[in-house]
């Protein structure tokens, strides 16, 4: 099978979000072993992908958690308090990336800067 | 530093703090092995872009495959694990410079080694990989790089901005020719413009290596020399870097408009260390298992050095690459590599070592693709006939084995070959400036040394320059002077020479063996 078919199998199962036994033992039984490890790794980078965790501190208001699935159309949006982490403000991470707007993030860079 | 200092440095990261959000890429430790870490994630990551680690190693990445990148530490704490975050800095691996590295020992990453604090004032951060200057940014090679070794001056000159690779087997005097020729700057000879010198060392032994710093301290060639390290103790991805990073601090002293010497000792070693990071990034192994772009990876360093035009501020960088070859094999892969790059080499021959020529420079296999022009016209005009006797003395030597009559003529020629490879043997840390050299070259090509006994030309030689020095000032200037040495100034010459000859009784004894 095709590395792009396999990768349009991984998409597809992200995107409807669902993943019938049917699928799954047809999978298992037509993949050979690297096209199975492919897949994994291709499936898990699709979910990374298309899921945004916010992590924030205190209280988030709806109006708030819209705008947030505003900016990030087409993924799956995943709210966490951690008041700890935080302190204020709010952070993303969406596949590898990290939008660090958080009171934290900031103390840290200006503590990097000094120490530098 | 005073509390009030402190408090006040503070106050101007926090006023001056940006309140942006930070976008980070990042990546998760999936294996960690020799000193390469491969990390999945990473998708924003360029090529040589550093990476932090959570433990404060540092790497920079060299292979960007589709699933994740490889990583190559440059410093680590050895607590890397799998499943540790790391994170792209979104800066290309590059090396604080500044004046303040002059008279300096650092290693690959600008750090220094030798003891001391480093604090840059206002640094400029050069990134260690660069594209070479282009054609029209730069101009001919016409100003002399004087190595103060006859030999080289002579006959294989050097100029500023061209690459002259030294090479030979072990232990025949690379490293000291290009020692000499730092020790050499230090006289402004000619009354050209300072060069700054930058010894690169790669993969050598410590204990060579603090011989040699010692001896640069020692004849105070570091008021004007940087020293960039990284010894055979040091990483081998500190090794691949040395160069590179040593290269990027001369391009910011010829940046300024300054003349640059950069030796790389060894680009041997520094193709070994290629080899194995090359090989554990599962790169595909070519000839003698190095990677395929290992000419592309001497060619783009060695490119780097130039002359620039006027317009692009005047600086030059001359490299003079070592590359140490087994068995005298010239025409192995990485030597004719680096022969191939190089604007001429000056062979060194083991052989030659042993017999008591030092410098050991095989005459006939040395050559500078820039040649005269970056020669004073006395000395072009002088060295001119010297290769030819030496080659010609080279050639009737063999006949000498046989045993057979000769004719006066070869008889001549063979003690005239004598005298001139005599005189260019020379010690070791003693330089000889461009007026020394003309004097010794003139006196043995004129045949005024040809009724001296070859033992005591070395010793007459260093009298007869101090001499001419002391007694004929106008001599000297007229030497100093670069024109061409006419019929007035030859008789001249001739007649101060017969004159010392004369009162120090030289030439009374025969001069035939």
């Amino acid at each position: 099978m095709k590395i792009s078919q396999i990768k349009d199998i991984a998409k597809s199962i992200v995107t409807h979000n669902e993943l019938s036994e049917k699928n799954l033992n047809w999978i298992c039984s037509n993949f050979s072993r690297q096209e199975l490890k492919l897949f994994i790794r291709l499936l898990s980078r699709e979910i990374k992908d298309n899921n945004v965790i916010a992590s924030f501190a205190g209280e988030l208001s709806g109006a708030n958690k819209k705008k947030i699935t505003d900016m990030f159309p087409n993924k799956r949006i995943s709210f966490k308090r951690d008041d700890t982490a935080i302190a204020g403000g709010i952070r993303f991470e969406y596949g590898d990336f990290v939008l660090d707007y958080s009171v934290t993030g900031i103390v840290k860079r200006i503590l990097n800067a000094i120490a530098k | 530093m005073k509390p009030e200092e402190i408090i006040q440095k503070i106050e101007k990261e926090l006023y001056s703090t940006q309140t942006n959000p930070e976008l980070v890429n990042f990546g998760i430790v999936e294996t960690v092995g020799d000193e390469i870490v491969k990390a999945s994630g990473l998708s924003n990551a360029g090529y040589y872009e550093e990476i932090d680690f959570d433990d404060g190693s540092v790497g920079f990445v060299l292979n960007l495959d589709e699933d994740f990148v490889s990583i190559v530490l440059l410093r680590t704490s050895g607590h890397v694990v799998r499943g540790m975050k790391v994170r792209a800095t979104g800066k290309v691996l590059n090396v604080a410079v500044s004046d303040k590295l002059i008279g300096r020992v650092v290693n690959a990453l600008g750090e220094p080694i030798d003891g001391a604090e480093l604090k840059h004032e206002k640094p400029a951060y050069y990134p260690v990989e660069k594209i070479a200057p282009g054609i029209i940014h730069r101009s001919p090679v016409e100003i002399p790089l004087k190595t103060g070794i006859k030999a080289i001056d002579a006959m294989t000159p050097i100029g500023r901005g061209q690459r002259e690779l030294i090479i030979g087997d072990r232990g025949t005097g690379k490293t000291a020719i290009a020692i000499d020729t730092i020790l050499n700057q230090k006289k402004l000879d000619m009354g050209l413009k300072r060069v700054i010198c930058i010894y690169c060392s790669i993969g050598q032994k410590q204990s060579n290596l603090a011989s040699i710093t010692a001896k640069l301290k020692d004849e105070g060639a570091l008021d004007y020399a940087i020293v960039v390290a990284a010894t055979s103790s040091d990483p081998v991805s500190m090794q691949y870097i040395a160069p590179l990073a040593a290269c990027a601090i001369g391009e910011y002293f010829m940046d300024r408009g300054e003349d640059v010497l950069i030796v790389y000792d060894d680009l041997t070693k520094h193709a070994w260390s290629y080899r194995q990071i090359s090989l554990l990034i599962k790169r595909p192994a070519g000839r003698e298992a190095y990677p395929g772009d290992i000419f592309y990876l001497h060619s783009r360093l060695l490119e780097r050095a130039s002359r620039m035009s006027d317009k692009n501020g005047g600086g030059s960088l001359t490299a003079l690459p070592i590359i140490e070859t087994q068995g005298n094999d010239l025409s192995a892969y990485i030597p004719t590599n680096v022969v191939s790059i190089t604007d001429g080499q000056i062979y060194l021959e083991a052989d030659l070592f042993n017999a008591g020529t030092r410098p050991a420079i095989n005459v006939g296999l040395s050559v500078s693709r820039v040649g005269g022009a970056a020669q004073t016209k006395s000395m072009k005009q002088l060295a001119g006939p010297v290769r030819l006797e030496l080659s010609q003395f080279r050639e009737l030597q063999a006949f000498t084995q046989f045993g057979s009559d000769l004719d006066e003529d070869t008889l001549k020629r063979l003690e005239r070959g004598k005298r001139i490879a005599e005189i260019l043997k020379q010690p070791q840390y003693q330089p000889y400036d461009e007026l020394s050299e003309i004097l010794s070259i003139f006196a043995v090509t004129s045949g005024l040394f040809d009724n001296i006994d070859v033992g005591k030309i070395a010793e007459i030689e260093r009298s007869l320059t101090q001499y001419i020095k002391k007694t004929y000032p106008e001599t000297v200037k007229k030497l100093s002077v670069n024109a061409k040495i006419d019929d007035a100034l030859r008789a001249e010459l001739e007649k101060e020479i017969q004159e010392f000859k004369s009162i120090n009784n030289y030439g009374a004894e025969s001069a035939t063996a």
